[in-house]
């Protein structure tokens, strides 16, 4: 008895998961970049700059080669300017782990605000790795202390989502950190390696 | 027999008086030779119709189609090029290939043309880059005049890009290749290669061409305006649906920003008008489309693609609700929902109480959602994304399998080798090089070219008018520069056309004759003489050795100016680097290469020298490096230059929130930098 009613309240779900206009979805992503956007940039404010007492060039330079040795491809930059712009498929910079931990903190919180908009359907929505490229813009630009590092770390797709939902705009928050965290302690070596001060906030 | 095509006919075959020489290309439809006219003595570009897809070469010189279910298409494609023929011959105009005959032979048909020396329009781009406003109008402008004539008769062309523009030795360009024969095969699986990824505007993706008209060749032009800005294609438009329909944020980078600073607005704003996404939201006709491009009419003030959030709202909001139905794609149906139970089964017990009956009954009524929510669960979305991503899917594997042939591939002067590109920044990054003593910028960029460099002859057996190889180019293909219309052609924005503070007089001018330049290229870099007062110099800026390089420049000289301003820009003087940076970007006196043009650029740039910034600006929105060309826009309009701020704008949407906090610091750092040099 039991196994039926909560198969007709599955079939119930699923059918109403196929009535989901466009638009909802559409609603429903964007619930989610701007929670993500408040916690990103709260990340980001809290973590994403530091100061490193060193030369601009040399600084920018081992930014330059950090990011290549965590696979990742430099697509721009300026030199003179202390622009990167650096990406790779998701989820590197982050490992399997580090995605996957961060899903589990952050994947709750995405499911309600989803589920305000599609209802049950938010229990399928996962953090897909595939199909999205996450890009690390990195500022190096001098200061009078010496050269100021700001990472930014965001998504961008690259192959339609299966799912069908429009895009997201920012990682999860907690991949987020994890990311930036990670982009400091492999600057801090390369930093260190060349006989360098570490960054500093 | 030529090796390199096994399907063409051997030299010195006889087609009644006319005598084949060699190939000169080949497409998917088709094979064009080179032959003389025995009678006339005198050569001409022939095009054989030989679709390989479904039709082949007999041993004895005749064509067959493949299968005899081929045949009837292969027969429909060969009625269409016999039309188009006749229907080409009609016109008799300097800008549209000329058709001096047609006929039947070898079981498939002949189109007889003029031969004519030049280069394609892809070739001169491939090895320039970009054109110049003056020059890009010398070649859009007559082709609109022929077009014109064409959409009269109630023909379309269906097929223009760069490839299918041809500038004769005299700097006349000529357009070829008409698609009809393209559009018979539109009944085939094989649509790709029926339109032009970049160049065809989305209604051409559906085989039905009830909504083609004047506004689908105006898109191709508009795009293959876009991709001599750019440097690049636009993004195809089946890419560009993605984003209109919301399930990514792919947008076409407006080409006023992607040619901001380099390009006069209102020119600009046109090629958006007519790369707007929606056949309705482009102009209607060559008439209303050149008297936007020549700015006698403003482009609608919200025209699709003047900035990607118009554009997703415009189609959004329209295109999608008056697009013609897209190509079926078969769904899934409920022909048995997977709850029904049969009739003839007698109820069980729980089923006999009306709770449960009326669960069932709820069950079979959404069975068909039910179904509709699997799939989209399971990634299969039944609305028009799904139906495009079906199309587009199957126009990959058409196009790869096009692609798999050997084919000419257009060089982006844009982007950075392949290597480059692929390898560790460390290679891509020059160093920067020691600027020992600074030297105040007089007059940092190059002006106009006044006397422009004399047109090199074609030889003879380079190019001809149909020599249009899409998939096998012919060996040779003619390296002829397109003739500037009136010179022009260094880097410069109308924004540069202010009262400019230089105390060395322009080195030439345009002739007095030249027509008008949309986009001056005569003034240098005011916004910043303007924000950034002349300091005394402690050491004079070498202005002999500059202005000379600058002189030859013009002229044409180029190799004789790169060498005389390449220890300037060594030194640092910001006018020399402004220099460089343009002989690289354009293959003038030094090698293409947009590294390298980038690193001069930028060292000029960080001296305050706002040309550059807004030529960095546009080179970061070709590579859609949104934040990139966000910063260095923003630099060159805190330095004053209208025409970068209003670039900036409509870049600023694009970026993310934080992205401007980091961006102002940077624009902060840059303009600290040029000001304090």
């Amino acid at each position: 008895m039991c196994m039926h009613r909560a198969g007709i309240a599955l079939v119930a779900v699923l059918a109403l998961a196929g009535c989901v206009t466009q638009e909802t979805r559409r609603d429903a992503v964007e619930e989610i970049n701007r929670a993500f956007r408040a916690e990103y940039e709260a990340v980001l404010g809290k973590r994403g700059t530091r100061v490193v007492a060193a030369p601009h060039a040399e600084v920018f330079d081992a930014t330059r080669a950090m990011l290549v040795r965590l696979g990742l491809t430099v697509r721009q930059q300026s030199p003179g300017l202390g622009l990167l712009t650096a990406d790779a498929l998701a989820p590197r910079p982050l490992s399997r782990e580090e995605w996957e931990r961060a899903s589990v903190a952050d994947l709750p919180k995405a499911r309600e605000l989803l589920a305000r908009h599609v209802g049950a359907l938010a229990n399928l929505f996962t953090f897909e790795p595939e199909g999205l490229s996450i890009v690390i813009n990195a500022n190096v630009l001098e200061t009078p202390g010496g050269t100021e590092v700001a990472f930014a770390m965001r998504m961008r797709e690259v192959d339609a989502p299966k799912s069908g939902m429009p895009r997201r705009e920012y990682p999860p928050p907690t991949a987020v950190a994890i990311g930036i965290d990670k982009l400091w302690d492999e600057l801090d070596r390369e930093l260190r390696s060349r006989g360098m001060a570490s960054p500093r906030r | 027999m030529d090796p390199a095509y096994p399907d063409a006919l051997p030299a010195q075959t006889r087609l009644h008086w006319y005598v084949i020489e060699r190939v000169l290309g080949q497409g998917g439809f088709g094979i064009t030779y080179l032959a003389r006219d025995s009678n006339l003595d005198q050569h001409v570009a022939i095009k054989e119709y030989l679709p390989v897809e479904f039709a082949t070469r007999t041993a004895n010189s005749t064509i067959r189609s493949r299968t005899d279910a081929l045949r009837e298409r292969f027969r429909w494609g060969l009625e269409r090029f016999l039309q188009e023929a006749r229907t080409l011959a009609r016109f008799e105009h300097a800008n549209i290939v000329r058709v001096l005959s047609v006929f039947e032979f070898n079981n498939t048909a002949y189109m007889v043309m003029r031969f004519e020396e030049g280069a394609s329009l892809a070739a001169v781009l491939d090895r320039r880059g970009t054109l110049p406003e003056g020059e890009l109008a010398g070649v859009v402008l007559p082709i609109l005049d022929g077009l014109e004539q064409i959409h009269a008769a109630g023909f379309i062309h269906r097929d223009i890009k760069p490839d299918n523009i041809y500038i004769r030795g005299n700097g006349q360009p000529v357009l070829l290749d008409f698609g009809s024969a393209r559009q018979a095969a539109g009944s085939s699986d094989t649509l790709t290669i029926l339109v032009a990824p970049g160049y065809a505007p989305f209604e051409q993706y559906y085989s039905d061409s009830g909504n083609q008209g004047p506004w689908t060749d105006i898109y191709a032009l508009a795009a293959t305006c876009y991709r001599a800005i750019a440097g690049r294609a636009p993004l195809d438009a089946v890419a560009r649906s993605k984003g209109v329909l919301g399930s990514t944020q792919e947008s076409l980078t407006p080409a006023s920003i992607v040619g901001a600073g380099r390009y006069s607005a209102p020119f600009l704003a046109a090629i958006d008008h007519g790369l707007a996404f929606a056949e309705k939201d482009r102009p209607q006709s060559i008439t209303e489309w050149r008297r936007e491009l020549v700015g006698e009419q403003p482009p609608p003030p919200a025209h699709a693609a003047a900035h990607p959030s118009a554009a997703m709202r415009t189609v959004l909001g329209d295109a999608t609700a008056s697009r013609p139905a897209p190509v079926p794609v078969p769904r899934p149906t409920a022909t048995r929902p997977p709850t029904a139970e049969p009739a003839a089964q007698p109820p069980r017990g729980w089923l006999r109480r009306p709770s449960m009956v009326a669960a069932i009954a709820l069950v079979g009524g959404i069975a068909v959602a039910l179904v509709v929510g699997v799939y989209w669960l399971a990634g299969w979305r039944k609305d028009a994304t799904a139906e495009i991503s079906a199309l587009r899917q199957e126009l990959r594997k058409d196009r790869d399998r096009a692609v798999a042939k050997p084919e000419e591939k257009p060089v982006r002067p844009a982007d950075p080798p392949a290597a480059a590109k692929d390898s560790p920044a460390v290679d891509v990054v020059p160093k920067p090089a020691p600027q020992e003593v600074p030297v105040p910028e007089v007059r940092p960029r190059p002006a106009t070219v006044a006397a422009a460099p004399p047109t090199k002859p074609a030889t003879k057996d380079k190019g001809a008018v149909t020599a249009r190889a899409q998939e096998r180019p012919a060996p040779t293909v003619a390296r002829n520069e397109v003739p500037s219309a009136g010179a022009a052609s260094s880097p410069a924005s109308p924004v540069d056309a202010k009262p400019v503070v230089s105390s060395v007089p322009p080195p030439s001018l345009p002739p007095a004759s030249a027509p008008p330049q949309p986009a001056s290229r005569a003034e240098p870099e005011p916004a910043q003489v303007a924000a950034t007062p002349p300091k005394p110099s402690p050491k004079p800026p070498e202005p002999d050795l500059l202005a000379e390089a600058r002189r030859d420049y013009d002229a044409g000289r180029h190799e004789e100016a790169v060498r005389k301003a390449r220890p300037l820009a060594e030194r640092g003087n910001p006018g020399a680097q402004h220099l460089l940076g343009d002989a690289h970007a354009r293959g003038r006196g030094a090698e293409r290469s947009v590294e390298e043009a980038a690193k001069w650029f930028e060292r000029a740039a960080l001296q305050g020298n706002v040309d550059a910034m807004q030529w960095l600006g546009g080179h970061f929105a070709a590579q859609d490096n949104r934040y990139m060309a966000f910063v260095w826009y923003g630099c060159a309009a805190k330095l004053g230059a209208a025409q970068a701020q209003r670039a900036r704008d409509q870049l600023a949407g694009s970026l993310q929130p934080y992205d401007h906090v980091t961006a102002e610091r940077a624009i902060a750092a840059c303009v600290a930098k040029g000001k304090a040099r």
